[in-house]
């Protein structure tokens, strides 16, 4: 069997990291503002879905102001008819709440993910590629127990836990087990 | 009943406005609020907070969905505030391969649809999500000369629906 050729944004930290680490160099490509490729410019997106579109998953993970949806959406509309590519939205447990009125910080965070989710589940009936929502519990990266500094190991998961998630062939075990 | 209203000079936007003149505030782009502009938002929500309803009608790229966060933001708290936002029967359907092009109107009418029901269950504010089916403006007869009278609505009936005190599904 041929081995999978991967597309990740956000590569560079965190979840992102996780994954690519986890892949052999060959097999995957990795985009992320600090390597030149900003999600909310349309060049770079377009530049992305050109140089992605040979690999066979596409892991939409990187997330920023609405960036992660037109990510989804130009990406989509490339494959939309390709049967054998798999585009993986990685969502966030914050879509799965109503946003209490005290946490309107995260009001854009909060409606990027839910646009996600909604966007992915309205369009995928049609298209011909696989399209996957996938999300998880909070996940522990550095930058959250820094912020989160009274975090116990009950509260998150692994950033490599998180990986196997958005890797593995089925979701659903994990998301009922950890939700 | 104080009223402010997105992209009120043309369409249905114009058919509301002319309706409610001068209990109404307008913002278009061709007087000078951008809606994708985050400082011109930011002009809205100031000079429409006095207002009781708000109609978020103009939609252009992801900018009505960033509209109706920066309202919603002013107002959540608030009991006696309305706002409604104008869907479009383009996020009612599965878009078609076909139909690409139409790419991100659908989506972002989806996302509005899906951010009316997500978070109102804790806003004090009503929020309310209203579509209707297509509207015969000027620019539209122009690009479908092949509609027929009952293909469509006039901007003064859509007018009626978003203005009717209950939204009666279509």
């Amino acid at each position: 069997m041929k081995n999978l050729k991967y597309a990740i944004t956000g590569h560079t930290r965190g979840v992102g990291k996780a994954v690519y680490d986890k892949i052999d160099p060959e097999n995957i490509i990795g985009f992320s503002t600090s390597t030149g490729y900003d999600i909310n410019k349309r060049e770079d997106r377009d530049r992305i879905v050109q140089e992605a579109f040979d690999c066979d998953v596409f892991i939409n993970n990187a997330s920023d102001n609405f960036g992660q949806v037109y990510m989804f959406l130009d990406m989509l509309k490339v494959w939309r008819a390709l049967p054998d590519k798999k585009i993986i939205n990685i969502g966030s447990r914050t879509a799965e709440i109503t946003l209490p009125l005290s946490h309107y910080h995260l009001l854009y965070v909060h409606a990027e993910k839910i646009a996600l989710k909604a966007v992915s589940n309205q369009l995928a009936p049609n298209t011909k590629c696989k399209v996957d929502y996938r999300w998880f519990p909070a996940v522990g990266t550095e930058a959250m127990l820094a912020k989160y500094p009274y975090w116990t190991h009950e509260d998150y998961i692994t950033p490599e836990r998180a990986a196997e998630i958005i890797l593995s062939d089925s979701p659903l075990f994990y998301t009922l087990k950890l939700s | 009943m104080k009223y402010a209203i997105t992209g009120h000079t043309k369409g249905v936007g114009k058919a509301v406005y002319d309706r409610l003149n001068p209990d109404i505030l307008g913002f278009s782009t061709s007087t000078g609020y951008d809606i994708n502009k985050k400082e011109d938002r930011a002009r809205i929500v100031a000079e429409a907070f006095d207002c009781d309803v708000f109609i978020n009608n103009a939609a252009n790229n992801f900018g009505q969905v960033y509209m109706f966060l920066d309202i919603l933001k002013a107002w959540r708290a608030l009991p006696e505030k309305r706002i409604i936002n104008i869907g479009n029967r383009a996020g009612e359907i599965v878009l078609p391969l076909s139909h690409y092009h139409l790419l991100y109107l659908h989506a972002e009418k989806t996302t509005l649809k899906a951010l009316s029901k997500e978070l109102t269950p804790n806003t004090k504010c009503t929020v309310e999500y209203r579509w209707f089916k297509a509207v015969a403006t000027e620019a539209m007869l122009e690009k479908y000369p092949q509609w027929t009278r009952k293909d469509y609505l006039t901007p003064d009936q859509a007018a009626d629906i978003i203005l009717a005190d209950e939204f009666i599904t279509q």
